[in-house]
């Protein structure tokens, strides 16, 4: 059996998610992670792969900003600042009705990176089982899902260890 | 008025009263109240009445909450169990079943769905059961009239059949509140307001109820004083001990130089002090040899679902240096075995004025020293006031759960046989047959005479 678990949330409590993974080793089963923070040697050791998410977050940040050619005309100038502000009013509105329907902004940014990262899709491409460890994964474990319906996946660390229970090694 | 119950056409079959017990939490489900939903369905099919049960489905309990299938051979035969569907989205873990709008907005989800819940009856996570009690509580009724119904509450949304046959049908029902609705049994403040939807619900159920049973005097005050015109028809129905699975005395006095076993077995609820627990028991094996060379063994659910909350499991597993222990649930079939292992039983409750626990009553038959390490004004202080070894906290801090520890330690090595005699006996008031049989005979002498058999 092998198990991902995708912890993206911006708080990550170290000693729970360790004795997940011990408790999947346990059950005779073989653990990657995928966490936002970096985690602890213990829980590296134990694991048979690890992505940071925030190292991904960062070297995609660290790409130079996109520039574009800025009009010159004086009528294009005009039009184009015309559109910064209506694109700014769009903008606004937007992340107003994203507030109110209480979207989950780290859980996009943990999905967007997921799925733009090749180790992550490989970790998960292999996982027969895949723990979303907290409410930020959830949208990237439905995801994939979504694509591999064959695998099971489970909200929670505490879910984890009902399944093991369930599925003796 | 309600319907009266037809009685067969042979003349010397005697009238079997017919109840519908409506509850959730019945074997295999493994909650706590399960063992008084368990007893009252045995009780009154041993008194006459056919009983018919109304919960939901098994696989809830091995899915959500934890399950002891040891329980379910423990059900009356002339029991029969019926079983309707039930759904607990919010506690499902499988992100296969989740919907697009649960995965991409959890809160929005999570928002709607509480609103979801609360429009059939108002309460959160129970509510969209109505539905399926109001048609199953009529297919019973029509297969077979009801004559009394009986609810056990929480959840509250059990009511909803009793209150569809009593006005629908005119059937009678008795409410057995074995927690409170509208009160916060720890802090004691109010949490339905009167005017809103819930307040109005209970209002209605209380107001035409048969009996209202509650689990203490302190709930049942509380309630008389809130519905006074069903105050004379409220009634304390103790928890009790079932004499079948209850403790054996324990025997001689253990040996001290081996330590002693102090023992907690029960669910921990959320609200047990075990952080001051755990204070107190390092502070008392610092002054006391005796403590130094006991060990203190939890035994129980952490926490109300399947998997241990792992905030009390680190909190205990924390002070595994001074020898306390986590050993994991235990089926009722085994409470005998794991009460022989100890000398001294914990009694560690959360504050409350009204709060009992069931373990309290279980505790006494052993016959052992009772640490109570919970508020003295709990309402378990007064079914253990007269227990002559009940060794109370003064308060809820370290050294005072110290002091506690240290006296029961020293009186279990130092027990007599006639204060152990003592003890056993004084329990034998509140084996749980003994707390419900006065209210079965009142229900059955208040039902009317069966319509005499018609000579063929």
């Amino acid at each position: 059996m092998r198990v991902c678990i995708v912890v993206g949330g911006r708080r990550l409590l170290q000693d729970p998610l360790l004795e997940a993974v011990q408790a999947v080793r346990a059950a005779g089963g073989q653990v990657s992670t995928i966490t936002w923070f970096p985690v602890s040697s213990a829980i590296v050791e134990a694991t048979a792969a690890h992505v940071e998410l925030r190292a991904v977050d960062t070297q995609r940040r660290s790409k130079p900003p996109r520039t574009g050619i800025r009009p010159v005309d004086r009528v294009l100038r005009r039009a184009h600042l015309r559109t910064r502000r209506e694109r700014a009013g769009i903008l606004r509105r937007w992340d107003k009705l994203r507030r109110k329907a209480k979207f989950d902004g780290q859980a996009a940014l943990v999905h967007r990176l997921v799925s733009a990262d090749s180790r992550c899709r490989a970790l998960l491409a292999e996982a027969d089982v895949v723990v979303a460890g907290d409410p930020a994964s959830i949208r990237a474990v439905w995801f994939v899902v979504k694509r591999r319906p064959e695998i099971e996946a489970v909200s929670g660390l505490v879910a984890l260890r009902t399944y093991l229970a369930g599925h003796p090694a | 008025m309600y319907r009266l119950w037809k009685a067969p056409s042979v003349p010397d079959v005697p009238h079997r009263p017919h109840l519908l017990f409506v509850v959730w939490g019945f074997p295999p489900c493994r909650g706590s109240g399960v063992y008084r939903a368990l007893a009252t369905a045995n009780g009154f099919a041993e008194n006459g009445w056919d009983v018919t049960v109304l919960t939901c489905e098994r696989e809830v309990f091995f899915r959500y909450t934890g399950a002891d299938p040891a329980l379910e051979p423990l059900v009356d035969p002339r029991v029969e169990v019926v079983r309707v569907p039930f759904d607990w989205p919010a506690l499902d873990a499988d992100v296969s079943h989740y919907s697009a709008v649960r995965a991409l907005a959890p809160r929005l989800w999570a928002k709607a769905r509480v609103r979801r819940d609360e429009m059939p009856f108002p309460e959160r996570g129970y509510g969209p059961w109505r539905g399926q009690l109001e048609q199953a509580a009529e297919r019973i009724h029509q297969e077979r009239a009801v004559d009394l119904t009986l609810y056990t509450a929480n959840p509250n949304v059990t009511g909803t059949a009793a209150w569809y046959l009593h006005s629908r049908h005119g059937v009678p029902y008795v409410i057995d509140y074995r927690d409170a609705w509208s009160l916060n049994v720890f802090t004691g403040a109010r949490v339905v307001k009167p005017g809103s939807r819930a307040g109005r619900w209970e209002r209605r159920l209380m107001e035409s109820a048969r009996e209202a049973w509650f689990v203490n005097e302190p709930l049942r005050a509380w309630h008389a004083e809130v519905y006074p015109s069903t105050a004379e028809r409220m009634h304390v129905v103790a928890n009790g001990y079932d004499a079948e699975f209850a403790p054996l005395p324990a025997g001689d006095a253990p040996d001290p130089a081996a330590g002693l076993t102090f023992g907690y077995l029960g669910t921990v609820a959320g609200q047990v002090p075990l952080v001051p627990f755990v204070q107190g028991w390092r502070l008392a094996r610092e002054r006391s040899e005796l403590m130094a060379r006991s060990r203190a063994e939890f035994h129980g659910y952490l926490g109300h679902y399947q998997a241990p909350n792992p905030v009390m499991q680190s909190a205990i597993e924390s002070a595994g240096d001074v020898g306390i222990s986590y050993a994991g649930p235990v089926s009722k079939t085994r409470v005998r075995e794991v009460y022989a292992r100890f000398d001294v039983c914990l009694l560690v409750l959360g504050t409350g004025r009204y709060v009992t626990s069931g373990k309290v009553f279980e505790y006494l038959p052993t016959g052992l020293p009772v640490v109570s390490v919970h508020d003295p004004g709990n309402a378990a202080s007064d079914v253990l006031r007269e227990y002559p070894l009940w060794f109370p906290v003064a308060a809820l801090t370290a050294e005072a759960i110290a002091d506690a520890l240290i006296a029961a330690a020293e009186a279990a090595v130092a027990v007599s046989a006639e204060t152990r005699q003592a003890a056993v006996a004084f329990a034998e008031s509140f084996r749980r047959d003994k707390q419900l049989q006065p209210r079965v005979n009142a229900l059955r002498d208040g039902l009317p005479l069966p319509e005499p058999a018609v000579a063929s």
